[in-house]
């Protein structure tokens, strides 16, 4: 077993952990909501790229731009008119996003039909060196999650959007009392997070396949690997979703792909058990 | 005290109606019924952890999965090495499954495999930090963990095919009439919510009702909260094995789709629709839905399930306390008015409240 | 406001509750008063994961009743589709199944897709002496007296295919599958006819159910360099695995893929620069050259639009026409046991070809084909002959199996 081969590619798997777990860190780790329609915003991210590169036939950057809008907005209207009418109720947020993902999956199924869809590989060829081989299309995607990282962090912590954000996040009341106006923050914010998950969906299409059902493969994944890290850390989603990319690659050597799966699970309930801060979240106060 | 009295016409009214339901119904929708009953058990078993101490398992097909799985497996096994294991050249009854070839063994060990894993998960969660949302992930992951588990080990469990051609309700050796099965179930299930409804209402309700609203002040009238969350999580496994095994002969058919986080995920469904933390609205609610998805799906094939999502966002929004919780609230008034039982509604509070304290000190 | 829209939403959920239940009632009223016509279940997922293969099963089903009807119908009857819902839930293709059998009391069943949903209806089917017809191909090893299987079992698709590999593109096989029973009951055979043609297993890999991540799997298969990868890998692992072997600069020259299960829907699903050159063994493609083929892929564009047709489709197609030539044969429709004894040696020419139902076990003897995958998501025909009978029990892994429909 070509080991280097292994390590490899277990960078590119933590870049599309990476990829599809960054949204739900805003969403799950800001905002706090558990959105259960999560896998339904990748999938409609994938739905997007297949119109606009497969049916339209324009170029790849114009479908991943267009995944941001359109999921960006099926997020704000998930916000605007369910999402906001159930804050302070976790619980009743995952009921209802679950509704919302039941609907998302049924709606595109009658729209597209419930065949799988094609999006072709936008980056053909692969980069070798040595006896390690990475296809150009899962080196485009780990850089491509490490900008998208470095954008939202940008944007978190450097502009004045980002700056509403945490305020909001850290006390709502407050933020009222200080005239931000805080349901549209919300919204934005929710948006963007669903928007970076469509990003993801989108660029996860060549790779992966594009089907209705799609979603629920990713739904576990990112919730684990956003709790893996820490949740409400970008860092910590991100080292997160390399320790979880590595072990799942690396266990495939001894455990076979089920093996691998079932023991990083075992692993990331552990972790929760003993670190429900996450792996590698730094206390900020 | 006052809600009982709504409580108890309505819950005699129900078993009523599902005691007359063979007589008028079809063999075929008698067997949904009696399905849907079995289930109802195990909304009630959700309901316990979920609307009496506050914690959303989404995991507890686990338990309900295991129950039912032993008596399938033990099914299976009457007839020698099944085919499902004879395909991957396994040519004796393993050891650890041989107690599994008497069916009252499985029976036994579907009751207690359930609870002893609900003990287990429930020490090692309870006894740490980990509560709401990451208890809620730790069960997630559980599920995802106990599916993949029963599709990968196919050899002892029959894998993603399932176990297949299961006898009807041999439960006691002589196969049973469906209606015999019926009543049987029925009872059983009654037998388990006046259990679930005593227990709630007793002393060591009240306190998971308090650890519900306020764990740190419980544990300041030194009460030790993970112990009574842990009892309660076995109580809650002990009857969804229940189910689980219920489920089987009435099935005929177990399958990982059973058990994981499909079925996970309904009985939270069912359970939210119908009230949660009123046990009457687990059997509401699991009657409710389920009927609701077998009948639309028969008219809208295509489209049903296009409904069920709109109706869970609707209920979720618009009647957060579920359907038989908001009629309770705003019928169950009028109703115990009909009956000459107005109290008044502030006196009755305060007189919680003492019996409370009482029940505290 | 809030107030308002929630009574609003309360006479909502109302309505949808008495809707149902009323459609329920008329529905079967309905049922009854007409008497003049033959009630046929149809019974495929329109939702959950398989759906993604079962809705064009659903389609050429429902085309092939219309037809059949447009024609003068059965007996001079017309037939009548009823359609159900399982949902990819083998549960409740079983609920579905009693239902149609008990409640609609329709004739026979067309339907199931995974082995799982057939398993969970058969007990059913039986015990209410029904009969299914069952178009999918399956692992084999199984025969009931009330199931009609149109489908090919393993042997039927592997021992052509098989020496034609190690003949024409080498010796050295990768087997992978999804990891449940058809994958491996099929790469055991292969496994057989392997030792007999010279040819040698270089890896073998299962992965679960929806897997869509083959990185170590391309890996294992690089270190392994086979001839041949011999794939079974179902729904929507298969497009992902054929995408990742593409990206990891793979060629079908050197090392095809080989299958006996992805057909044009997968292609389509894939893209047709990623399948070209991989090859597969199926009893019929949308290609196939007869004037029965080409009538029934304008049909089916025609009604349903533009859209691959695959083997299963096909074969739910014709195995509806096999339904209505025993449905005409039968002297007692109603009588399960006759029914399916009608089956017994019926002929058709389907759009594949000639088919025979075997005289004796409920399967039928169909033909075969070698496909190349090209750029348009089609296969290019490179082998055509008459499948050998089919074999529920292998002969190769079961010499001395007691067949079950001689008993």
């Amino acid at each position: 077993m070509n080991i280097a081969q292994q390590i490899a590619d277990g960078i590119s798997v933590s870049g599309i952990l990476l990829l599809i777990a960054l949204g739900l860190g805003i969403t799950f780790g800001v905002m706090k909501v558990i959105n259960m329609a999560h896998g339904e915003l990748i999938m409609i991210g994938a739905y997007t790229s297949y119109v606009i590169s497969t049916l339209a036939d324009l170029p790849f950057i114009v479908a991943m731009a267009a995944a941001f809008v359109v999921t960006a907005i099926v997020g704000a209207l998930m916000e605007v008119l369910i999402i906001r009418r159930l804050y302070g109720r976790p619980l009743e947020t995952l009921l209802a996003t679950f509704g919302i993902s039941i609907i998302l999956q049924q709606l595109v199924r009658i729209i597209f039909g419930p065949a799988g869809k094609s999006v072709s590989n936008p980056f053909n060829g692969a980069l070798n060196i040595g006896s390690v081989y990475i296809p150009y299309l899962r080196l485009f995607i780990v850089g491509f999650a490490i900008m998208l990282v470095l954008i939202t962090a940008y944007v978190l912590f450097r502009t004045k959007f980002g700056m509403l954000v945490r305020t909001v996040s850290q006390n709502r009341s407050m933020s009222d009392c200080l005239g931000i106006n805080t349901p549209r923050i919300d919204m934005l914010t929710f948006a963007f997070g669903a928007g970076l998950t469509g990003i993801a969906g989108a660029v996860l299409a060549p790779l992966k396949n594009v089907a209705p059902t799609m979603g629920m493969d990713y739904l576990i994944d990112s919730f684990m690997t956003v709790v893996l890290g820490g949740v409400g850390s970008l860092l910590g989603t991100s080292l997160g979703s390399i320790v979880m990319g590595e072990a799942n690659q690396l266990l495939t050597v001894f455990g076979g792909e089920t093996g691998a799966k079932i023991i990083v699970f075992l692993l990331v309930i552990i972790v929760i058990r003993y670190k429900p801060e996450g792996l590698f979240k730094i206390e900020r106060r | 005290m006052r809600r009982v009295a709504t409580n108890n016409a309505f819950g005699v009214l129900l078993v009523l109606f599902l005691a007359l339901f063979p007589m008028f119904s079809s063999d075929f929708r008698l067997e949904l019924m009696g399905k849907f009953i079995v289930f109802i058990i195990f909304a009630i078993a959700m309901d316990l952890v979920w609307g009496y101490a506050g914690l959303l398992s989404l995991g507890h097909a686990v338990f309900f999965g295991l129950g039912g799985y032993m008596l399938a497996i033990s099914y299976s096994l009457q007839n020698g090495v099944p085919s499902f294991m004879t395909r991957f050249d396994i040519t004796e009854i393993p050891t650890l499954m041989k107690p599994l070839q008497s069916i009252p063994a499985a029976l036994l060990i579907g009751l207690i495999l359930p609870s002893i894993l609900a003990g287990i998960i429930g020490f090692f969660i309870f006894k740490s930090k980990v509560s709401g949302v990451y208890f809620s992930l730790i069960t997630l992951a559980l599920a995802k963990l106990f599916e993949m588990l029963v599709v990968n080990l196919q050899m002892y469990t029959g894998g993603f095919n399932g176990l297949m051609g299961l006898p009807r309700f041999p439960i006691f050796g002589e196969p049973m009439s469906l209606t015999a099965y019926y009543y049987m179930v029925l009872i059983i299930t009654v037998l388990v919510y006046l259990f679930a409804r005593w227990l709630t209402n007793s002393h060591f309700g009240k306190i998971l009702k308090s650890i519900r609203e306020n764990e740190s002040r419980i544990s300041f009238f030194s009460y030790n909260a993970s112990n009574y969350k842990i009892f309660i999580f076995i109580i809650s496994g002990f009857l969804s094995g229940l189910a689980g095994m219920l489920y089987v002969p009435i099935n005929g058919f177990f399958s990982p789709l059973d058990v994981g986080l499909n079925m996970s995920t309904m009985v939270i469904l069912w359970l939210a629709i119908g009230g949660r933390g009123t046990l009457m609205g687990a059997a509401v609610g699991t009657l409710i839905i389920n009927w609701m998805s077998n009948l639309l799906s028969e008219q809208y094939p295509e489209l049903w399930q296009l409904f069920i999502g709109v109706i869970i966002v609707m209920v979720v929004l618009f009647f957060p306390d579920g359907i038989y919780g908001t009629l309770k609230n705003r019928f169950g008034t009028y109703f115990d008015s009909l009956l000459n039982r107005k109290i008044d509604e502030n006196m009755e509070m305060e007189m919680e409240k003492r019996d409370y304290a009482n029940n505290l000190s | 406001m809030k107030k308002w829209l929630g009574k609003v939403i309360a006479v909502g959920l109302a309505c949808t509750v008495l809707l149902a239940g009323c459609g329920q009632s008329s529905g079967s009223e309905s049922g009854g008063s007409e008497g003049d016509g033959i009630k046929i279940g149809v019974l495929f997922s329109d939702s959950g994961v398989t759906a993604m293969g079962e809705k064009g099963l659903k389609n050429a089903t429902l085309m092939a009743i219309e037809e059949i009807n447009a024609d003068g119908g059965v007996k001079g009857q017309q037939l009548i589709p009823v359609y159900e819902d399982y949902a990819s839930d083998p549960s409740m293709a079983a609920t579905k199944a009693k239902k149609l059998l008990l409640q609609d009391n329709v004739t026979a069943i067309v339907g199931g897709y995974t082995s799982a949903s057939r398993q969970a209806m058969l007990p059913i089917i039986e015990q209410n002496d029904g009969v299914l017809v069952y178009p999918m191909s399956y692992e084999g090893e199984e025969y009931s007296k009330n199931i009609m299987y149109v489908g090919p079992v393993p042997n039927q698709g592997l021992e052509q295919f098989i020496p034609w590999l190690t003949e024409n593109k080498g010796k050295k096989f990768f087997l992978i599958g999804s990891d449940y029973v058809f994958p491996v009951q099929v790469n055991k055979q292969v496994k057989e006819l392997l030792k007999l043609n010279g040819g040698e297993v270089v890896g073998e890999d299962y992965v679960p159910m929806g897997q869509s991540e083959f990185a170590s799997i391309v890996n294992k298969i690089k270190e392994a360099q086979p001839d041949v990868i011999f794939s079974v890998l179902v729904a929507e692992s298969a497009a992902a695995f054929y995408k990742q072997y593409d990206n990891y600069g793979l060629s079908p020259d050197t090392m095809p893929i080989a299958s006996v299960v992805t057909n044009e829907t997968d292609l389509s699903a894939m893209g047709g620069e990623v399948g070209e050159g991989h090859i597969s063994a199926l009893p019929y493609f949308q290609t196939v050259d007869t004037p029965e083929n080409k009538e029934f892929v304008t049909n089916y564009h025609a009604k349903y639009g533009e859209g691959p047709i695959d083997t299963l489709m096909q074969s739910a197609y014709y195995s509806t026409y096999l339904l209505a030539d025993a449905l005409e044969k039968a002297e007692d429709i109603n009588d399960a046991g006759q029914l399916i004894g009608a089956f017994a040696g019926l002929e058709i020419m389907a759009p594949e070809g000639e088919v025979t139902v075997d005289p004796e076990n409920n399967h039928v003897k169909l033909n075969f084909r070698i496909g190349v995958a090209n750029k348009d998501a089609q296969f290019d025909i490179i082998e055509e002959s008459e499948a050998p009978a089919p074999e529920p029990w292998s002969k190769l892994l079961f010499p001395d199996h007691e067949e079950p429909w001689k008993k």
